[in-house]
């Protein structure tokens, strides 16, 4: 029974690396905060809602307002300054090709690692290998290292990876950049039916046929706050009438 | 909907980042996560050790085939060129103390890239962050073996008496698998932050080649081991190869080393209690 609220979420983004000297540069003022000595983005603000089994969410806004960071804090990779998360349900994520991934395996060696970070017996693995290469079409080069794959490929076997399992929860991270029509359309119809099961999938993404296609909800994010929640066409008319008053 | 004025006041203080405050019993609740996903570390390290030699026609045997070498060339140059009484003696010395060396000193050279080199895998899967780390000491140890098997042929070939007291170099072996974890601990979490520290240790670790007692003996340069005394390597190397060379139980090698274990790991430990939520922010 999957169900994810997220409660007064703020998170500020530490700068570092350098990052802190020039990063005003071009960037709105107001995002960035000094606490101390040290300077933050302010990457989500106050971001409250309430995600539902059988949701399909899409997370929508411009570059760099803050929607891999709320993927990522759904996932708890990022621990948020403020606020909380409180999710129900086997949560799978993906968010990048080049992330998570041992370049020098093989596409096979790669699924029985991740197969292994998810705590798949071996009983399971063995099950699942087959499948997994099956949806992902890539044929003889499951056993070709995943650095000789082409963009595509990758996604294909990652997207497989990740949903393979009946996760309850699925966060996607601009999956859907690479791969022909004929795989989006598959990999549509499989985050439908994992929503038909009473799953959540969380998408960020700016390719806006694709989020109408698969999601009925949708979250503007803009600098780190979230301006809409609700029906994804109301959703992106706001975002789009927003932008209009602002580029004008 | 949220103005982002208002929202600056409201938000903006110093107790919007008590989120990151000392957490110890979470730190230490990720060390034994960490550990108990053995399948995780096992399976990375050694699919990362064998792709370093994939490929390549006779594989893994280079571990051992270059440490040999080396181990080689070094008999035959510095045995006659130091002009030791007991030729036999100060080859064993060196190899044993050549096989520690080479460890030691890639347990601290890597051990800043510890959580670097693992960045897409922090950024993309919510494992504890000690994963990374057993999965770098497990890395060393299939090194550790292999030119072991070097050792074994060479004390062999010379033929060198092995007291039973050499059992002592056991307890020391494990001991310095813990330090090498308290170690990437440690350096990791500084390394992650400054990267200038990576750059550091390997300008350091060259010098110390020399400064630490694997081709000349202690005995030999009785006023400069005054002051190299005080080099851990000296007592990480000395508490595994004393007992096997001289079946000693070096006690106070093994009391500095006690010391410099709980400085690190305390340290590293304290590090991580603060830091260990933040460390995904910086790569």
């Amino acid at each position: 029974m999957a169900q994810i609220d997220a409660f007064n979420l703020s998170l500020h983004y530490p700068l570092t690396g350098g990052a802190d000297r020039d990063i005003n540069a071009g960037r709105e003022p107001d995002s960035i905060v000094t606490v101390g000595r040290k300077k933050y983005i302010l990457a989500l603000r106050d971001v409250t809602f309430s995600i539902q089994k059988g949701q399909n969410i899409g997370l929508v806004g411009r570059n760099g307002s803050g929607k891999s960071t709320l993927l990522r804090v759904l996932g708890g990779i990022y621990t948020p300054t403020s606020g909380q998360v409180v999710s129900t349900g086997k949560i799978s994520s993906l968010y990048g090709m080049n992330l998570g991934i041992q370049p020098d395996a093989t596409g096979r060696e790669n699924i029985v690692f991740r197969g292994i970070i998810k705590g798949w017996s071996r009983e399971e693995l063995k099950e699942r290998i087959p499948e997994i290469i099956a949806f992902s079409e890539l044929g003889d080069f499951i056993d070709l290292p995943l650095r000789t794959y082409s963009d595509g490929m990758r996604m294909r076997l990652l997207f497989a990876i990740a949903t393979c399992f009946a996760p309850e929860i699925l966060l996607l991270d601009e999956w859907i950049g690479a791969g022909d029509a004929n795989f989006q359309k598959k990999a549509g119809q499989r985050m439908n039916d994992l929503v038909d099961e009473a799953g959540i999938t969380v998408v960020a993404s700016h390719n806006r046929s694709l989020i109408q296609n698969v999601c009925e909800l949708g979250i503007w994010l803009d600098k780190g706050i979230m301006r809409a929640y609700g029906p994804i066409a109301d959703v992106y008319k706001e975002m789009d009438a927003h932008f209009a008053k602002a580029d004008a | 909907m949220l103005d982002s004025q208002n929202y600056r006041q409201v938000q903006v203080k110093q107790q919007s980042l008590s989120g990151f405050s000392m957490q110890p019993k979470a730190a230490f609740n990720d060390i034994v996560q960490g550990a108990l996903l053995w399948r995780v570390w096992l399976s990375l390290s050694w699919q990362e050790f064998v792709s370093t030699y994939r490929r390549s026609l006779i594989g893994v045997f280079w571990v051992m085939l270059s440490f040999a070498a080396f181990v080689f060339i070094k008999l035959t140059i510095f045995s006659s060129l130091l002009g030791a009484d007991d030729v036999r003696y100060y080859d064993a010395y060196l190899v044993i103390g050549f096989f520690m060396w080479v460890y030691s000193q890639q347990v601290i050279m890597t051990a800043p890239d510890t959580f670097v080199s693992a960045s897409g895998w922090i950024r993309s899967e919510a494992l504890p962050l000690s994963t990374y780390i057993y999965k770098m000491v497990m890395r060393e140890i299939y090194n550790l073996l292999f030119t072991f098997v070097v050792v074994i042929v060479a004390l062999m070939y010379l033929q060198y008496p092995v007291d039973i007291k050499a059992l002592y170099a056991v307890p020391a072996i494990l001991f310095l698998l813990l330090n090498a974890f308290a170690i990437k601990l440690l350096l990791g979490i500084i390394g992650a932050r400054v990267r200038d520290i990576s750059h550091l240790v390997k300008a350091i670790m060259l010098p110390m080649m020399f400064l630490t007692p694997i081709f000349w003996m202690p005995s030999q340069m009785p006023n400069l081991m005054k002051v190299l005394w005080w080099n851990p390597l000296f007592h990480a190397i000395e508490i595994f190869r004393a007992p096997i060379l001289d079946g000693t139980f070096p006690t106070e090698s093994w009391i500095f080393m006690g010391v410099v274990f709980a400085i690190v790991s305390v340290s590293g430990f304290l590090l991580f209690s603060r830091l260990r939520q933040r460390i995904v922010f910086w790569f």
